[in-house]
């Protein structure tokens, strides 16, 4: 071997040469005091550098990290992917697990400026006659969610107390007994194209889960513009065709809220200060 | 399923994070691009083969771009300049407090680095990765990883022992002497 290339050296130093290699490497390391001094920098550049490091991956990863991976895309996200916005609208055509949706958001959602209308009449039409059904199915625990009055749908109960006072991002759980647990997280806050305020939410109850959008009224309800049974975490007392993997619901509800979303998401700050004023602006 | 990859993109991400740290040389700009990374990624999880790693997935898609980030700024005229983005490195709140080989210390090294071989300092030292992985994460042969890990350590070595109370700048200067 002739003399040692800095390469060599280094992955020796790196314990990446094969068992061979390196006891050639060492033999010639052992007589040559140029190539031990070259070994010196590989050495100071591996493990003492690499062990300053150790610390940084004990650090508490910030919230806003997590729920992004864990529950949502950033708002600034759906602004920047229009060209795959064609394709999300595909899902949602094609997606039969919409189980509420409001008749009226077809007024507040087909503006003349979106030309995916089509899609959400398509999705109106599916939910218009199976609103009624899913509410008679689901009579009893999601009555605690939702309500019904003036031919639209509403939060009710824990889901309402939940979208008045609960900030983005945190998870709390409500409900009096084990029955009637429901585990509610709101995902984001933002203004609609009617400068409501609106919030995607997830909520998880015994039966199941559910995502949704809902923008709160002038007379101060959050009207639920789409509610959709999103994953069977929890076991599910009757398994239904209607259900589909969290996956799809999520992906739906996070289409339906970039078509409706006027600028970005409200910051921490802005979103207390709502809630501390009752949400008057 | 996607669940699944979401739960275990949650348990990578002190690693992206240290990765994206050493890329950028600070906490809120790697914190910044780890959200970009983690976005791009979840938007595109029917691109990840399934029996492939992740993390590496994950880490080709954060250097990417970070490479598109520094292009940008090129365009844009924001590049700092060595010496100051040096300094920025080590003031975001870990001191340089003794003599010793600290992590602020080495950063201000690593800022110093051009940025191919930045990453492979990031891969290679600090997230431990062998070369073989180093070389599909990026897309190069091994043997360049070698060559530029190489460059990139001598150059360290020099820039962190330059910086060293008692050592002349000149030292540091001097530009990795017999590397070349």
């Amino acid at each position: 071997m002739g003399e040692l290339s800095d390469e060599m050296i280094m992955a020796y130093a790196d314990g990446e040469l094969a068992p061979k290699d390196r006891a050639a490497v060492e033999a010639q390391l052992a007589t040559d005091a140029e190539a031990r001094e070259r070994l010196r920098v590989f050495e100071a550049t591996r493990g003492p550098v690499a062990e300053l490091y150790d610390e940084t991956l004990q650090e508490p990863v910030p919230g806003h990290l997590l729920k992004l991976v864990l529950c949502d895309e950033p708002p600034r996200y759906y602004a920047n992917t229009s060209s795959s916005g064609a394709a999300k609208q595909e899902k949602v055509r094609h997606n039969p697990i919409v189980t509420v949706l409001n008749a009226v958001g077809k007024t507040f959602i087909s503006g003349p400026r979106l030309s995916m209308a089509t899609a959400w009449s398509v999705l109106i039409l599916a939910v218009a006659g199976g609103a009624g059904l899913y509410l008679n199915q689901t009579s009893g625990d999601s009555q605690q969610l939702v309500a019904v009055g003036n031919g639209q749908i509403f939060a009710s109960g824990p889901l309402l107390r939940a979208l008045e006072t609960v900030p983005s991002g945190k998870k709390v759980s409500l409900g009096e007994s084990p029955a009637s647990a429901l585990t509610v997280r709101v995902v984001l806050t933002f203004k609609n194209r009617h400068q409501a305020f609106c919030r995607q939410y997830n909520a998880m109850t015994s039966k199941g889960g559910y995502a949704g959008v809902a923008c709160r009224t002038d007379a101060g309800q959050w009207r639920l513009d789409i509610h959709m049974a999103s994953a069977g975490r929890p076991a599910m007392a009757e398994p239904s065709k209607h259900i589909s993997p969290a996956s799809k619901a999520a992906t739906s509800v996070e289409t339906a809220v970039r078509k409706i979303i006027e600028g970005d998401a409200l910051g921490p700050a802005e979103e207390q200060t709502l809630i501390n004023n009752n949400w008057q602006p | 399923m996607t669940d699944d990859i979401r739960q275990r993109m949650v348990e990578l991400l002190p690693r992206l994070r240290r990765f994206a740290y050493v890329l950028t040389g600070d906490s809120d700009k790697g914190d910044d691009l780890v959200q970009e990374t983690c976005a791009r990624a979840l938007s595109r999880l029917d691109q990840w083969q399934p029996g492939t790693r992740l993390d590496s997935w994950m880490f080709r898609i954060a250097q990417t771009q970070w490479f598109d980030r520094l292009r940008a700024q090129k365009v844009r005229g924001e590049m700092l300049d060595l010496e100051t983005a040096g300094e920025v490195a080590g003031e975001d709140g870990r001191k340089i407090t003794d003599t010793r080989l600290t992590l602020a210390r080495v950063q201000k090294g690593i800022q110093r680095l051009p940025a191919e071989q930045k990453v492979l300092i990031a891969l290679v030292i600090i997230d431990g990765r062998s070369y073989k992985e180093v070389a599909d994460i990026l897309g190069i042969p091994i043997g360049t990883v070698m060559s530029r890990l190489a460059r990139a350590r001598q150059n360290l070595f020099q820039y962190v022992e330059g910086d060293m109370p008692g050592n002349t700048t000149k030292k540091a200067e001097s530009r990795r002497g017999r590397a070349e």
